[in-house]
């Protein structure tokens, strides 16, 4: 399995954010986890990223990357797997981006830091822009040029460039318009038929969950109350909760 | 003008600098309750459109009647007393209520502005809270300690403190999660019916229109696409725009998902619109007149009007192929 999270316990003192039994995404799938604001979906990924911890929360349990133990790495180690092997993207595309720099500059650097010259950099950069249907042109534009939907594209072009094996996607397409956020599920499902990558997708919107994920979790009040198959899930919810979830979905027929 | 019909706006334009961001747009809201929903992509004008309405953006041309008076004459008290017919309620509930300011105070200081009473003002407030579906003892909070959804409600209230007859809704529920939504929507719903409030409803999302509203205008680069009512309109839209639309709204049941039709580029907000028709570098149904002669907004069928010189080729059933969408183009269900 290419991310395996096992008895993950987040908590903010007593508080319990986040309680994750067991949860796994294999290379080619798409995992949902899906839930109210509040349910723990942000803190889960958070927490696969290392970063729980820096926020002051405890993490006990464990989360693998093909079989190798995260939790308990030193920093330097973590460095090494966070970004290059697991990438994110975030709602706010926007704010994951310095706006005093051009993209492209982030983008290079980033690529740097995980090793690559200067010139693998550049042209890695381009090749993965282009496989995200941006030209690479758009690279030396600063962020505030650059619109929402295509911003985030950036964002999953620097995971691409960065041959990342997981990608933990917070809600990447809530700030959008629904055809940019349509152009964004087509392009993972790209990432994840094409490039086999594994994704674990957060959202509060099942319907979006139900497009694209080949599983999902349900979760509220920071527990998993349900999980399976979405399509499973979707025409037999066991939990009153997840058939609330699907009655909030609006409908085009009203 | 006709009896039933509130606010009517024809051929407004709005210029930012050199770029014409709303460019001879005409609406009709009737008396309520009443929902217009104007829908369209980020660019496209039709937060422009609502702000203007409110005499927020000065017009650059055009007429607005609201009750058969001018509204961009308007001025001094007859202006306040229309500004507080017609109240906005914004997308972004953070920054819409001041962080160091008591929800309660927030909608009491509407109050005593229009005149009410100090001694009234308590339990007017407590009203307002219970009509928009919050607990009245909220009013002791501050909007950090609200919920989305919640703000959301208090700005509702806010605007309902001064009694208005129109509510410009901005994306009202876009920051919210789908849960918080469906519950905004239904009181506003709810609002409509009990208090006969005409809504003009401005959003991205095709999907929450039908809830609120009977009658649709889709915007695109400051022009109308395609207007009409609102179960005809997404039952068997006329403009390729509009279609693209329905097909990008996620849908929970596989059965009932189409074709999506992937929009290539974004909106380019220009100063210099692309010839023919606007639409055109992305319409995956453009021909060669798309390219040279703009499409004007006609009669393609009782009640509904496009702007598409394949109007009733579209509303007859023509939908776009992979061969003419190219790779961007996704048959469903997958």
């Amino acid at each position: 399995m290419k991310l395996q999270i096992r008895d993950l316990r987040v908590l903010f003192g007593d508080r319990l954010a986040a309680s994750v039994t067991a949860l796994d995404v294999g290379a080619g799938e798409i995992v949902g986890l899906a839930g109210e604001s509040g349910s723990g979906k942000s803190m889960t990924i958070q927490a696969v990223l290392g970063l729980a911890g820096t926020a002051g929360a405890t993490v006990t349990g464990s989360i693998r990357l093909d079989g190798t133990e995260l939790t308990g790495l030193s920093p330097a180690a973590l460095r090494a797997v966070r970004g290059r092997r697991i990438a994110a993207i975030f709602q706010s595309p926007a704010s994951a981006f310095n706006p005093v720099f051009r993209v492209g500059v982030i983008v290079t650097r980033a690529l740097r830091l995980h090793g690559l010259s200067a010139a693998e950099a550049r042209d890695r950069a381009a090749a993965a822009m282009r496989s995200v249907l941006l030209p690479p042109e758009l690279l030396r534009r600063y962020p505030a040029q650059l619109s929402g939907g295509q911003l985030q594209r950036v964002a999953i072009a620097l995971a691409i460039a960065l041959r990342a094996e997981v990608l933990l996607a917070d809600e990447p397409t809530s700030a959008l318009d629904v055809t940019v956020q349509a152009e964004v599920l087509e392009l993972l499902r790209e990432l994840r038929d094409t490039r086999g990558m594994a994704i674990l997708f957060v959202s509060h919107d099942l319907a979006v969950i139900a497009e694209l994920c080949d599983r999902v979790a349900i979760m509220r009040s920071g527990r998993v109350i349900e999980q399976g198959p979405t399509q499973e899930v979707i025409a037999a919810p066991q939990q009153d909760y997840t058939r609330e979830l699907l009655a909030a979905v609006p409908r085009l027929d009203g | 003008m006709a009896a039933d019909v509130m606010l009517s706006v024809r051929d407004l334009r709005v210029d930012y600098g050199p770029v014409r961001a709303v460019d001879g747009v005409s609406l009709t809201i009737g008396h309520g309750p009443f929902g217009l929903g104007l829908v369209g992509e980020s660019g496209s004008g039709k937060t422009t459109v609502g702000r203007a309405i409110l005499r927020l953006v000065p017009a650059a041309g055009g007429t607005i009647l609201f009750e058969g008076q001018d509204v961009l004459r308007l001025r001094g008290r007859r202006l306040l007393e229309y500004r507080r017919a017609a109240q906005l309620v914004y997308q972004d509930v953070d920054n819409s209520l001041d962080p160091r300011q008591r929800v309660g105070a927030a909608i009491g200081e509407v109050l005593t502005v229009h005149g009410l009473a100090r001694a009234a003002v308590r339990d007017r407030v407590a009203a307002l809270l219970s009509e928009a579906a919050l607990d009245p003892a909220l009013a002791s909070r501050y909007p950090h300690q609200l919920s989305g959804g919640q703000r959301q409600r208090a700005a509702i209230a806010r605007a309902l403190a001064v009694s208005p007859r129109l509510l410009v809704l901005d994306e009202p529920t876009s920051a919210l999660d789908v849960t918080a939504q469906a519950r905004v929507l239904a009181t506003i719903r709810r609002l409509r019916a009990e208090r006969g409030l005409s809504c003009l409803l401005i959003t991205h999302n095709l999907a929450i229109v039908p809830e609120l509203c009977e009658h649709t205008a889709v915007l695109y680069l400051g022009r109308i696409a395609e207007t009409g009512p609102t179960a005809s309109l997404l039952a068997s839209p006329a403009h390729p725009y509009t279609l693209a639309l329905r097909s990008a709204v996620p849908e929970v049941d596989p059965a009932r998902r189409r074709s999506r039709i992937i929009l290539p580029g974004g909106t380019q907000v220009t100063a210099v619109r692309p010839e023919g028709c606007a639409f055109h570098p992305r319409c995956p149904l453009a021909i060669d007149r798309c390219r040279v002669a703009v499409p004007e907004l006609r009669s393609v069928a009782p009640g509904r009007e496009a702007a598409c010189h394949r109007a009733e080729e579209v509303l007859a059933g023509l939908r776009p192929t992979a061969a003419t969408a190219g790779q961007l183009f996704r048959t469903g269900p997958w």
